[in-house]
């Protein structure tokens, strides 16, 4: 016997003795802590949805579309009076794309803050650009998912989704490539990032504007070749701790998920609205933006306004 | 988890669902393995202590997005591992490694042959880097092959084997460095 096995001996026994129940207290102060705290949802799959049955769908939309009306009737009758007391969070603004209109009383459309859970009707919606001063309005005109600061459906796998970028892996196969110090705050720094990520495809930026302000559209690919063990490329990751999600980068990051091969691109939106760079994810279940994508809607519906 | 507890899938699809009572009952079900493995990797009980709590509270708030229920106890103890590291690091910050070495010669004639007590097992055991300690836990404590091991940390296997090869390196080398004679009073490790 040598040396080295008496030592792995000698430390497997050393590492046997120990405790091996948990203090009361600690387990008790675990879950008076978890009493107080929600559950995330889940963040790298918001195109991988619980499935709706078209029927209860089409009853969440009957019931959504008559919420609708009869918000839309209380919020005409109230126009110019106190707000209603029933919709607190909504307010009323214009439509982002609203074209010059020869329409003697202008529409007021009712913005809903974008609920953290549940399913949301046609109409419009508003949410907080996670860890940045900017709201995000848009309309929809079908039943989504919502999970706060992004929107979804399975049936096509869509998804639109907000992002406030701290970082960008160098490798999408290995979340623990930085760049060190961090990418600069720039919408130029973040596509150059991204133009040199390892086992990344870039496509050639399209210069965009979105209700006024500038920004790039890159679609981004996992390149061909990938390691099969890379099930998840991931581009790029947001601040941590920001709206509580959870401490271990890998999973405050965005990528792709490999499981369902196909085409697998992911358009994104980079834009610099008033100095603040933020990042719009459309997915389109894998394939490159094309006429009649519904996410391609929401986009063009979209205001964004800094706080 | 080969030492592990068993965990009633139905309890983790249902809290996975948020279903608190649930949780609970599964808190109470793996609590004492956590613990126990919290304790080995950080060696101290309070910073053991943080990590469980820290873990158990992020596995709740991250378990919808748990895909397989029957991956949760492999799933928990990976958090947990993540949670040590921070937990580390943070005593890093507020501590430093200070211990004064005996002045007498080794306590045996050949230190690497013999058996080594427990304090300079505790103490070499210390030097090594928490990753380390983490490869060692969950392979000789828990029983978990290599494969699994890197599979749990999502670290490459020869990653896991490098950390174990290093992990025994490094507890030679402290022990032999502790049976070193010091001529002088004391120094600081």
């Amino acid at each position: 016997m040598n040396d080295d096995r008496t030592l792995e001996r000698a430390a497997r026994s050393f590492i046997e003795v120990g405790p091996t129940r948990a203090p009361e207290h600690a387990v008790d102060a675990a879950l008076l802590r978890i009493e107080s705290t929600t559950q995330e949802r889940a963040l790298r799959i918001p195109w991988r949805f619980p499935t709706m049955p078209l029927p209860a769908r089409l009853v969440a939309l009957a019931v959504v579309g008559a919420l609708v009306l009869i918000g839309l009737a209380m919020l005409g009758g109230t126009v110019g009076s106190s707000p209603s007391p029933v919709e607190p969070t909504s307010q009323a603004i214009a439509p982002a794309s609203a074209s010059p209109s020869p329409s003697p009383t202008p529409t007021v459309v009712p913005v809903r803050a974008l609920p953290e859970s549940g399913y949301v009707g046609p109409g419009r919606y508003v949410t907080t650009m996670p860890d940045a001063p900017v709201d995000a309005a848009f309309t929809i005109d079908t039943i989504w998912d919502s999970g706060g600061w992004w929107i979804g459906n399975q049936t096509p796998p869509t998804s639109i989704s907000f992002w406030t970028v701290a970082n960008v892996y160098r490798d999408a196969c290995d979340t623990a490539t930085l760049p060190d110090p961090p990418i600069g705050p720039t919408v130029d720094d973040l596509v150059a990032a991204l133009d040199a990520q390892a086992n990344t495809d870039m496509s050639a930026p399209v210069d965009v504007v979105v209700d006024g302000h500038p920004g790039v559209r890159v679609e981004l690919t996992p390149s061909d070749g990938l390691p099969g063990s890379c099930q998840n490329p991931m581009w790029l990751f947001t601040r941590p701790n920001t709206r509580n999600l959870p401490e271990v980068p890998d999973d405050q990051g965005r990528g792709i998920d490999r499981e369902g091969v196909g085409e697998l691109v992911e358009p994104a939106w980079i834009l610099d609205v008033d100095g603040e760079r933020v990042v719009i994810f459309a997915y389109n279940g894998g394939l490159r933006q094309a006429p009649g994508d519904p996410t391609a809607a929401v986009i063009e519906s979209m205001t964004l306004t800094k706080r | 988890v080969s030492r592990g507890v068993e965990v009633d899938r139905d309890l983790v699809v249902g809290a996975r669902s948020g279903d608190r009572e649930a949780f609970t009952v599964l808190v109470h079900q793996v609590s004492d393995s956590l613990y126990a493995v919290a304790h080995r990797i950080l060696r101290d009980p309070g910073l053991a202590e943080d990590a469980l709590q820290n873990a158990l509270v992020l596995a709740w708030r991250r378990l919808p997005k748990l895909r397989e229920p029957d991956r949760f106890e492999a799933w928990i103890h990976r958090i947990l591992v993540h949670a040590c590291y921070d937990e580390s690091q943070r005593a890093r910050q507020w501590t430093a490694q200070i211990r004064v070495l005996p002045i007498d010669g080794p306590s045996t004639p050949d230190g690497s042959a013999a058996l080594a007590d427990r304090d300079e097992l505790e103490w070499a055991f210390r030097r090594l880097t928490v990753e380390q300690r983490a490869v060692f836990v969950l392979h000789h404590y828990l029983g978990l092959p290599l494969v699994e091991v890197a599979e749990l940390l999502e670290i490459p296997a020869g990653t896991a084997r490098s950390r174990l090869h290093y992990a025994l390196a490094g507890l030679r080398d402290a022990l032999v460095a502790e049976r070193e004679p010091v001529v002088q009073e004391g120094r600081l490790a």
